[in-house]
């Protein structure tokens, strides 16, 4: 057995009957008039399929070794701030978010006199706001501070 | 005549002020792409996709495939300084090029990389004027269920050619053609799988895809491993032009990496990484002195550095003369395209020769700035190499937040790219290929236009697919590709229980 094949397949075959269930709720019709239903729904049959074919090929592999992964914190870290960012944005403003973005990613890589992260962090945001906002007039979200 | 008449054309567009500069800005991003490992080139591309909107049809083309032959170039830099690919397609270069550089041949390792590619760029830019004007006027001849045949052989070759599971790859099409149908109902123009939500209403957009599958799954899939130390080469460059000697022995490789690249270029789903292997084992395989492969032949630099830049040429074929993307690159290409609202496929060369001269004499262009940029700039290059990976990561970060809030100032948009990044390196882990699900979504609303266009005008008679010849012939190159594993795996075992 193959956990990875196993696990991801039984994704696939569960997103495969969410969408045909909700695909048939949008009248799938049939081959002489296909409604805006006809192509999800057989697409999501074979998506089913394709699903337990991999399946049935997971369970006959051969398990693989876990390899340690040791570095799984950092991963967990940069994607809980890529989700929290845009809803900072907005109140916090470009400058402040994309600092205290900056801030967590560097001191999550490395350790070093404390005010190396801080500095740097606020060369990044100040460098890209001139860049982005004054220079290419990107429409960067101001805040409820006004920056 | 028409051929010199069309070429001048194209380069009066491609030699205009915006153009030229957009093509140097591409190649000069292409080559720093290239030269930095863990930055593909595909992840670069698609967060530039954004800023092109922003830019005409042409410049923005221009500059996207600028990108795509300038990082072949700045690959190899790394792979023959640092021993690390810069690129995928630069692997087979680190055989050679990084021993060549350990003998203190650095330069000239360094110098016929540039010729090479450069000599093999230009030659497949005038195999593409020969060739894709030729295909261009057969394909003019398809109607929508040819299209369908057409759009259902690019999936299947891209589910084929896939370099882990076959069966992986197509689920990831699958989900990719899924995605493509979030949003309103091209035919009938109901809102499909929104759940009430307008972000969704307008369905999915390519660079928030792209974006996340490509770019932030890559870094995500980096952060996971401890930061090596690399090992530069900091010895003074000299001797970049290759002596006589040198380029006798180099002349009969660039010339069959050429040819063997354009033509396997061509070929949906091959890609440019695939020649080189090809080349180097050709070339080792015809040599003398095999031996000396692995040990500093530069016939092993030569041959693959020219077949991957003729094969980043003939990769272009497929899109602009059928309007069928052959590999992820050229299907973020396509999405540029139709973002401006042209159409790539046969009529493009009809309707807006502008833009397909244009890009074609662009890459010439593009070759003779990257040999000009490439030999001195090299030191620059190297420093490059060195921009630690604790600055590089927040930054690649913070370019995908930009890039992609600025298409519609949507916040929204980061959160769904912050989606396809983790679901990216989900796949990633899972050992699914994202190349698939972008083509698939890329290609997928057309699809679904051509088969149900097909099914309404035959009354549901499916026999009209089989009917024509073009779209026959194309729907059975697909059956035989899908059904031979099977039935080869089949036959073994029948074989083997006897």
């Amino acid at each position: 057995m193959k956990q990875a094949d196993i696990g991801s397949s039984l994704c696939l075959i569960v997103i495969g009957s969410l969408v045909a269930w909700q695909a048939q709720k949008l009248s799938v019709g049939d081959y002489h008039a296909p409604g805006p239903g006809f192509f999800p729904f057989y697409l999501s049959l074979l998506l089913i399929i394709a699903g337990i074919a991999i399946f049935i090929q997971g369970l006959r592999e051969k398990p693989e070794e876990e390899e340690a992964a040791p570095r799984k914190m950092r991963v967990a870290v940069a994607l809980a701030a890529i989700f929290i960012y845009p809803f900072l944005l907005e109140p916090l403003g470009y400058l402040l978010t994309t600092f205290l973005l900056m801030l967590l990613c560097i001191r999550m890589m490395l350790t070093r006199a404390w005010w190396f992260a801080p500095s740097l962090s606020i060369a990044i945001s100040l460098f890209s706001y001139i860049i982005f906002k004054v220079w290419l007039q990107v429409l960067l979200p101001a805040g409820l501070m006004g920056f | 005549m028409d051929m010199l008449h069309n070429v001048i054309y194209g380069f009066s567009v491609s030699l205009m002020p915006a153009n030229l500069f957009a093509c140097f800005i591409g190649v000069l991003l292409g080559t720093a792409v290239g030269v930095i490992p863990g930055l593909g080139t595909v992840a670069a591309m698609s967060l530039l996709l954004p800023i092109t909107f922003k830019m005409g049809a042409v410049p923005s083309v221009i500059m996207l495939a600028g990108i795509f032959y300038g990082a072949q170039y700045g690959g190899s830099t790394t792979s023959i300084l640092v021993n690390i690919p810069g690129e995928s397609t630069s692997v087979v270069t680190c055989l050679d090029g990084y021993q060549m550089a350990r003998q203190g041949k650095a330069g000239a390792a360094l110098g016929i990389s540039a010729f090479a590619s450069f000599i093999a760029g230009t030659i497949s830019v005038i195999g593409i004027m020969l060739l894709a004007p030729l295909l261009g006027k057969l394909a003019v001849k398809f109607d929508a269920p040819d299209y369908a045949g057409l759009f259902i052989l690019g999936l299947t070759l891209v589910t084929y050619l896939a370099s882990g599971s076959r069966l992986k790859a197509m689920a990831m099409a699958i989900i990719g053609l899924l995605l493509g149908t979030v949003g309103l109902d091209p035919v009938a123009g109901t809102p499909r799988f929104s759940f009430g939500s307008i972000t969704l209403l307008g369905g999915f957009e390519l660079p928030a895809i792209a974006m996340g599958l490509f770019g932030m799954s890559e870094v995500l899939m980096n952060l996971e491993k401890e930061l090596e130390q690399r090992d530069i080469f900091t010895t003074k460059l000299k001797g970049l032009l290759p002596n006589r000697q040198e380029w006798r022995a180099s002349v009969g490789p660039i010339g069959r990496g050429t040819v063997l690249g354009f033509f396997a270029g061509i070929l949906p789903g091959c890609g440019a990484i695939v020649p080189t292997f090809l080349s180097y084992a050709l070339e080792k395989k015809i040599s003398k002195t095999p031996e000396r492969f692995g040990h500093g032949a530069i016939e092993g630099v030569a041959g693959p550095e020219a077949a991957n830049n003729a094969a980043s040429g003939g990769t272009m074929i497929p899109l602009l003369a059928l309007g069928i993307p052959p590999n992820t690159t050229m299907a973020l290409l396509m999405g540029a395209l139709m973002i401006h609202g042209l159409r790539p496929g046969p009529l493009l060369m009809v309707e807006n020769p502008d833009v397909f001269w244009g890009i074609i004499t662009s890459m010439y262009m593009g070759n003779v700035m990257l040999l000009i940029l490439n030999l001195p700039l090299i030191p620059l290059w190297v420093k490059l190499l060195k921009i630690p990976y604790y600055l590089m990561f927040p930054l690649i970060f913070l370019f995908c937040i930009i890039g992609i809030y600025s298409v519609n100032n949507n916040i929204m948009d980061i959160v769904v790219m912050a989606v396809f990044g983790a679901i990216g390196y989900l796949m990633r882990k899972f050992e699914y290929e994202p190349a698939p699900l972008v083509l698939a979504f890329v290609l997928g609303e057309k699809l679904e236009e051509a088969v149900r266009q097909t099914l309404i005008f035959s009354r549901g008679d499916f026999h009209i697919f089989f009917e024509r010849p073009i779209g026959a012939t194309l729907l059975a190159a697909s059956v035989i590709m899908i059904a031979y594993p099977l039935l080869s795996g089949l036959m073994r075992k029948k074989s083997s229980e006897h």
